[in-house]
């Protein structure tokens, strides 16, 4: 599959016909060479500064050439706050095993409501888009799930709040509904194809750049979430990655604050306030955050950006 | 709808349709269990922003105080002020989003090396991953007063050095700045997905008869992202009325004297509760916003239905 | 469908319940033996104690700890032996967001730590904590005896309407404001901190600092975390006899106790005179110019050595610890008389919730917190041999190879939020007379003349939200000395206050405050 449509990309690019003239080619360089600056610049700025003494970083504010360098944040981040690989792990669980389900859940529900001979999808679609503007709140939803569905220090409390998601559905059954053509579908039911058979074998495989596009939300979403562990997770095994690094910032301002208010002043909590290398610290989080899922963004993007040819797939 | 059908009583024909679309039906099975769990479930919790808690009673039993939650939202004298902002953020927002978007989608395509334009792709998405948090502090390392970028380079020209936190003008130009720089590679990827998913041969025929590139652009490509764009943009309409809490208040260090120009309905919130903590006054605050953001779509969504049924939501 | 929507209206009518039964699913990790499928043991230890088996949950303020586990178990032998109960202790971090869930939906809580600033009194006002006076009397007279040695008069603190709701500690029970100097640089530029007396004092010294250090801040102002700002509003700082805060809403009242009138301090023409005074600071260039915006600590700033004083409160014990942690020497001033107020001392609250599975052995738990030092060190320092060795003067020290008490993987610094502070072993680095010293301060304190008293908002949240609303807005500019006119940025505050309900707010507390003084609350 792969091999074919990189084939059909070459074979794009010397259809000299279809091309854009020279000169816009040149305007485009110049114009996304600039976005691209504009986005990498803070980026390398966050990468000098999380690599900045952080006495340094407040006598002399962030720069992009910082006097010296050091790896204190980094090595904080992997000593103080601790289980840094095993929160790896969690999330990397977390991430495989709710993005395949949320893409399969999505992709059974998109299906039917993107079928305009089906009588109940209005009913369906209305069904999820009520989801998207009225939430019960965060009281309720812990209620639900620590009191009926019993999700308090499981692991899927991480996975199953975040399997359904109406915004992808929808963005599924527009694609479905304007790519996949219906001449295909029923020839296929004229075939004896069932409806299961339909969507796995012709549906789905004409879909890989909206499966592409939706399992890179999910990833997204899956990787950056704190949110949940910090509601339903107290067994320090199951923290994933980003709560991990969001304690060790809380930790630190609950601290200050207490100190501020002459609440608590132990020897204790000053000696951490003194070693710990709190401006440096959150940029270097940044980084260890970001760093693994922006390697795996080329895997997702093949399938979009080779665009066009994908639709060579079809004949 | 066949004349034949409306002989049936309308239970037969629900009965019917059951029947014959049962495979459809099983397949929405999980997402519906899955909704009704976590979506369905919790929104009883609604009924909170109309109570006054009281814990002895437990929340269904507790008094009924019906709208006097949501009074802290209307009776201050900045209500006006909150509302404006919050409605013309969102709106520039919602309407730049989806065009420019479409745009990077639509021109990407057109660089001839598919190498650097993946190489872009690559780029201007990365900003998506920055949380707002970091995202106020990079934008402070350019405004910060003394040290930052924007003031030294005034400086080595000769100029005054400007108070980016304490001058309200810069800020209706600096927030949705930053807004389209985090997120518009990301949304791009949606239509680049549709692109992707749009058929070959229709370009194929549009070459052989001499169409040129703003000509496929424009009577091939487009047109075919129109459904596309409009779902985004009627699920966008929903959310009108919520206000990114980390731009509005992180990124402008929360600074009051730039409040005229960057005070949200959720800013107000946070401001007004965080020494109450009252879940009721808070709750009221997000039904509020969720009320608003429903009826606006349901009118933009009978709009469309009117337009064109098969890209109505709902 | 139907099922699922049983399940869900059981849910809601559980949330609903009050005090009975609990489903209690933290008891799963109680040791075997309390499990109770063994009645025969239970049976046996019923009649020791006369006591029947109960598993107790004490959520607490503090980040969980690597190697809590022993202690922990520890705890549940000598709570068995004692009061045939277990107590597991549930450390929280993110309080603010995740204790409100908690408590709302209706889990097990037997006890918790509260205080004035994360919920306290909206908690009693939402009926989630148990009147404890009754309570009190019966099974906790060793908490009575020891706050009356230790702090006398606590105990009225946090009492609302009369009545008891929280169990405070003993502890340091006086707040006063006070400023940390550096000795190197106060002796360079000559201050004496004994002869300060005003805020206004520090100027020529500030003046100094500009001149000879321009890298430093003067006096460093920040609105993010870590006050390195005056609290204590002006006008009672100089009439310390006339004046006190009021409880729920400090930052905005304040009460003439000679006349018995509620004020607005912004109103006061002390707050002219001080917002004038750090205006012309920020003019001169002592404030740093991004004062209102700022989150970097001040703690941070002045390691950095990039200002050259902290504020902190002005207990014996902050200033050694503030020389150990920064690791430099200092000069103290306290700018205010310390005084025993309910602010101060409703910072640390234990309280038993509606939820709890046995209200009467929560208090025999809080009982032994506040007079058994066993239990006291055992939670707070953890177990000999593992988390601290006991030297030959007999002081608490360091294992070896620990560098500090976080290193042996347990200490949650909650010393001062739990039970009874004085119980606490001596560290070998505290001074001797720690205690002393520490009781000598609460007694020399000024009393509050109206301890136990605090507005109750609940009446007017919708006007005190939108009046919080403006005052967040211009308290900021005004302590970083960035408005341009600071009379008429008061006036404006004062004018879009009073147009969103603050002459309400008064009177409210006016009213509760007259209410208080007929009740014979005020002291004379």
């Amino acid at each position: 599959m792969s091999r074919n449509s990189e084939a059909a990309v070459q074979a794009a690019s010397k259809d000299l016909r279809n091309r854009a003239p020279w000169y816009v080619n040149v305007i485009l360089h110049i114009v996304f060479s600039i976005f691209a600056f504009l986005c990498l610049a803070p980026l390398l700025l966050l990468v000098m500064v999380s690599l900045t003494p952080e006495t340094v970083l407040l006598r002399n504010g962030y720069s992009f050439f910082p006097e010296t360098f050091t790896l204190e944040a980094y090595r904080f981040l992997f000593q103080k706050a601790g289980m840094v690989f095993n929160a790896y792990g969690v999330t990397i669980f977390i991430v495989i095993l709710g993005t395949a389900s949320s893409l399969l859940i999505t992709a059974l529900y998109a299906y039917p409501i993107s079928r305009l001979d089906f009588p109940f999808a209005r009913f369906f679609s209305l069904f999820i888009v009520i989801t998207l503007l009225f939430s019960g709140g965060l009281t309720a939803s812990y209620l639900i799930n620590v009191r009926a569905l019993g999700l308090r220090n499981s692991i899927w409390a991480l996975i199953l709040p975040g399997l359904a998601n109406a915004f992808h559905i929808i963005i599924a059954r527009t694609f479905f509904r304007l790519s996949i053509p219906t001449s295909l579908m029923e020839s296929a039911r004229i075939d004896g194809a069932g409806e299961w058979r339909i969507l796995f074998r012709i549906v789905l495989p004409l879909s890989l750049p909206l499966l592409a596009t939706l399992g890179l939300f999910c990833t997204f979403s899956f990787w950056n979430d704190w949110f949940r562990a910090l509601l339903y997770i107290e067994n320090r095994q199951l923290y994933p990655l980003q709560y991990v690094m969001m304690r060790a910032l809380m930790n630190l301002q609950e601290l200050q604050k207490n100190i501020a208010s002459g609440a608590m002043n132990s020897e204790e909590a000053m000696k951490i306030l003194a070693e710990m290398p709190s401006e440096t610290l959150r940029m270097a989080m940044a980084i260890v955050a970001i760093g693994p899922i922006i390697a795996v963004y080329p895997f997702f993007q093949r399938y979009f950006i080779s665009g066009l040819t994908v639709g060579a797939v079809k004949g | 709808m066949k004349r034949a059908d409306t002989i049936r009583s309308p239970v037969q024909r629900l009965l019917r349709n059951i029947r014959a679309y049962r495979a459809l039906l099983l397949m929405l099975l999980p997402g519906v269990v899955v909704f009704f769990l976590f979506n369905y479930l919790p929104m009883f919790g609604v009924i909170i922003a109309f109570k006054k808690i009281d814990y002895s009673l437990g929340i269904l039993r507790s008094p009924f105080v019906w709208l006097d939650n949501f009074r802290f939202l209307f009776a201050t004298s900045d209500a006006w002020r909150i509302t404006r902002n919050t409605l013309i953020y969102n709106l520039v927002f919602i309407a730049c989003d989806v065009f420019l978007a479409v745009g990077i989608a639509v021109l990407m395509r057109e660089i001839w090396r598919p190498a650097a334009s993946k190489l872009y792709q690559t780029i201007i998405i990365m900003p998506y991953f920055l949380s707002m948090v970091v995202v106020a502090y990079l934008a402070y390392g350019f405004l910060n007063p003394d040290y930052g970028y924007f003031n030294k380079l005034l400086e080595s020209l000769g100029l005054n050095k400007i108070q980016w936190y304490y001058e309200p003008k810069y800020w209706p130009f600096i927030l949705p700045f930053i807004h389209f720089w985090k997120s518009l590679g990301y949304r791009s990827v949606v239509y680049l997905a549709a692109i992707a998913g749009l058929d070959k041969e229709l370009y194929e025929a549009a070459v052989i008869d001499g169409a040129g590139k703003w000509a496929q652009m424009t009577r091939i490509t487009l047109p075919q992202l129109i459904p596309t764009m409009v779902v985004m943009f009627l699920l966008a309409l929903g959310n009108i009325f919520r206000a990114d809490f980390g731009l509005f208040y992180q990124v402008t260090m929360n600074s009051a004297m730039l409040y005229n120009v960057t005070d949200v309905i959720d800013t107000y919130v946070y401001r007004a509760l965080i020494q109450m903590n009252n879940i009721g006054m808070s709750s009221a605050a997000s039904v509020y916003q969720s009320v608003v953001g429903a009826i606006t779509v349901i009118c933009a969504n009978l709009i469309v239905r009117k337009l064109d049924s098969s890209q109505a939501l709902f | 469908m139907k099922r699922w929507l049983a399940l869900g209206l059981a849910v809601l009518l559980s949330a609903g319940c009050t005090s009975s039964a609990n489903s209690g699913g933290s008891s799963a990790s109680a040791p075997a033996a309390t499990g109770g499928a063994d009645i025969q043991t239970d049976e046996i230890q019923t009649d020791e104690t006369g006591l029947k088996p109960v598993d107790l949950v004490y959520y607490i303020r503090a980040a969980e700890q690597d190697n809590a586990a022993p202690v922990q178990a520890a705890m549940d032998v000598y709570f068995k032996e004692k009061l045939n109960c277990t107590v597991k202790i549930i450390p929280i971090n993110e309080w603010a967001t995740k204790m409100p869930l908690v408590l709302s939906s209706g889990e097990q809580v037997d006890l918790t730590f509260d205080q004035a600033n994360t919920g306290y009194y909206t908690n009693v006002s939402n009926n989630m904590y148990l009147p404890l006076d009754d309570l009190l009397n019966q099974y906790g007279q060793g908490i009575l005896e020891q706050i009356n040695v230790n702090c006398p008069g606590l105990i009225d603190a946090p009492k609302v309407n009369g009545v008891l709701y929280g169990i405070p500690c003993e502890k340091q029970t006086a707040q006063c404001e006070a400023w940390y100097f550096r000795k190197d640089i106060a002796d360079e530029i000559g201050l004496d901190a004994d002869k300060l007396v005003s805020l206004q004092d520090l100027e020529p010294f500030l003046a100094k600092i500009k001149e000879t250090r321009p890298e430093m801040t003067p006096y460093y102002v920040s609105a993010g975390t870590g006050v390195n700002q005056e609290w204590i509003t002006d006008a009672i700082r100089d009439n310390p006899e006339k004046y006190e805060e009021l409880n729920g809403a400090v930052n905005l009242l304040i009460v003439d106790l000679e006349s018995d009138t509620v004020l607005n301090h912004y109103e006061t023409e002390w707050d002219v005179d001080r917002y004038q005074t750090l205006k012309s600071w920020q003019d001169k260039g002592y404030i740093n110019t991004d004062a209102a915006t700022t989150t970097t600590a001040a703690a941070d700033i002045f390691r950095a050595g990039k200002t050259w004083f902290v504020g902190g409160g002005g207990a014996p014990t902050t200033m050694s610890s503030y020389e150990t942690g920064y690791g430099t020497m200092f000069y103290r001033w306290r700018s205010t008389g310390p005084i025993v107020n309910t602010y101060q001392n409703t910072t640390a609250l234990t309280c038993v919730t509606r939820t709890t599975a046995d209200a009467e052995r929560a208090m025999m738990v809080l009982n032994l917190f506040h007079t058994d030092p066993v239990i006291v060190n055992l939670f707070n320092s953890g177990i000999e041999g593992v988390n601290y060795v006991i030297d030959e003067n007999g002081r608490f020290a360091l294992p070896e190879g620990a560098a500090s008490r976080a290193d042996t993987g347990y200490n949650y610094g909650f010393d001062t939020f739990f039970g009874n502070m004085f119980l606490n072993s001596l560290w070998n680095t505290d001074k001797e007379d720690r205690y002393d010293e520490l009781r000598g301060y609460n007694q020399s304190a000024r009393q509050s003349k109206i301890m136990g008293f605090y507005v109750d908002m609940s009446a007017i949240v919708n006007e005190y939200a939108a009046v919080e609303a403006v005052r967040t807005q211009y308290a900021p500019l005004l302590k970083a000395g960035v408005v341009s006119d600071v009379q008429a940025a008061l006036k404006e505050m004062n004018d879009k206050m009073y147009a969103n309900g603050l002459q309400k707010i008064i009177d409210e507390a006016q009213r509760q405050y007259d209410a208080f003084v007929a009740a014979g609350g005020k002291k004379s």
